[in-house]
């Protein structure tokens, strides 16, 4: 009967670790920069100040007549690994370059957690949260009114760039380049001169 | 005879034609006389009371008549007057016939100089309007120098404008430096020439615009290479180059 008792209560022990072990947060395995949360799971003290969001993901859009993807970046947002590399922008940037009108999202900037401190139970609502380190998208300027940000994975998108639109490098240089060719300031002149041979020796002007 | 009548009374009446005719003569006589006197009388009083209204009317005649005399001599004297008036009019009018014989030779003289004036006039006309077709050709030709002179100079400004661009290119940008201060010198050469030909222009335009397509191509491909590497302070420079301002 001991015995038994011994038995059990080793189990029991071995169980109520294996549980404790349980309830910590824990990083994912594939991508150690980031984590799943579950409802009840404690914040385990390497994950302290981390940021929980809810594991939303960017609007991918294709463009038919272009062919362009792009992506719409809700605030608060975790870049995914697909967008690595990416860079963002704002949408009125990329609609003049592009020429494709950009649906604004009708959704509000996500919700956020800071996780801590440590040991804090992860509550019901934040279930499948997702939770990253607290680095944010950097955007660049200079120092003018254009703006551009390069996108990392496990980033989060600021408020600021709600909205904004992500592509990936080589439809970014395409962009850039056919833009700089044809856009606004290129006013490249017509191959011809402003004025018209009217008869031998004379000019008058032309209309153009 | 009359004592027989008047005292006979036994006396005996005429009887014959003699007797009676010789009785009534004293009374005839009497009667007659008696009327004499009273037709003198009466004539006597007519005569005189005539007399008086007859000198008072010549009275009046006198008077109207020295009044018409009066009047007579007024009216001559007018009459006068107006003789003098008719003689002065008179002379006024031959002077006056001979100053509009003179006038009239005046405005025969001022006709012929007027028809020469308005001669004078078209031909006049006729070289102002010579001159201002001149003047309106001189001025078209400034105006298309003045064109053409302002397009040059908006080449040199959009070149200027590039230069910046080039200078702001990270590549090798030597050949492009070298072609743009080239390509400056000869505008600025061409725009200085009192003769500014289409050709000239035509070169120039056709050397700016190469000139802009190779710094356009140049500046696209920095922009899209820095897309490539993520080089975004180069790649928000280049597109500031075509943003400009906004």
């Amino acid at each position: 009967m001991k015995r038994h008792a011994f038995l059990f209560l080793s189990l029991f022990a071995a169980a109520l670790m294996i549980g404790l072990a349980g309830c910590n947060t824990e990083r994912d395995k594939e991508d150690s920069d980031r984590a799943i949360l579950k409802a009840g799971q404690q914040v385990s003290a390497d994950m302290v100040n981390w940021v929980a969001v809810p594991n939303a993901q960017p609007i991918t859009k294709l463009d038919k007549e272009s062919k362009i993807h792009y992506a719409i970046l809700p605030a608060n947002v975790v870049i995914p690994a697909s967008l690595n590399g990416w860079s963002a922008m704002p949408p009125e940037l990329f609609e003049r370059m592009s020429k494709i009108k950009v649906e604004r999202l009708k959704m509000p900037a996500l919700d956020r957690f800071v996780l801590k401190p440590e040991g804090k139970k992860v509550p019901q609502e934040m279930d499948s949260w997702v939770a990253v380190q607290g680095t944010w998208v950097q955007a660049e300027s200079t120092g003018k009114k254009l703006q551009m940000a390069p996108l990392y994975r496990n980033q989060l998108v600021p408020k600021e760039m709600h909205n904004w639109v992500a592509v990936d490098k080589e439809t970014l240089a395409n962009l850039v380049e056919n833009y700089m060719m044809t856009g606004a300031g290129s006013d490249l002149p017509k191959a011809k001169t402003p004025y018209k041979e009217k008869e031998e020796g004379t000019f008058e002007k032309s209309k153009e | 005879m009359a004592e027989a009548v008047v005292g006979g009374g036994s006396s005996k009446m005429p009887q014959s034609f003699g007797e009676k005719l010789a009785f009534s003569v004293p009374v005839i006589i009497v009667t007659f006389l008696l009327s004499v006197a009273v037709a003198v009388g009466v004539t006597i009083y007519v005569d005189g009371k005539t007399r008086d209204e007859l000198n008072s009317k010549i009275g009046e005649v006198d008077k109207k008549v020295n009044n018409l005399k009066d009047d007579l001599t007024a009216t001559k004297g007018k009459l006068a007057a107006a003789e003098d008036k008719i003689a002065a009019l008179q002379k006024d009018t031959s002077k006056l016939a001979e100053e509009t014989k003179t006038l009239k030779g005046e405005q025969e003289k001022t006709d012929l100089a007027m028809g020469e004036f308005r001669v004078k006039f078209v031909k006049q006309e006729e070289v102002n309007s010579e001159v201002k077709g001149t003047a309106m050709e001189h001025s078209k030709n400034l105006a298309e120098h003045a064109s053409k002179i302002k397009y040059i100079e908006d080449k040199l400004v959009k070149l200027d404008a590039i230069a910046n661009d080039v200078e702001s290119l990270k590549g090798d940008t030597a050949g492009l430096k070298q072609e743009y201060a080239v390509l400056k010198g000869d505008l600025n050469a061409v725009r200085n020439k009192a003769d500014v030909t289409e050709k000239d222009l035509i070169e120039l335009g056709d050397r700016a615009r190469q000139f802009q397509m190779r710094v356009l191509l140049a500046r696209a491909r920095e922009a899209s290479e820095a897309a490539r590497s993520s080089d975004m302070q180069t790649l928000l420079r280049r597109l500031e180059d075509v943003e400009g301002g906004k």
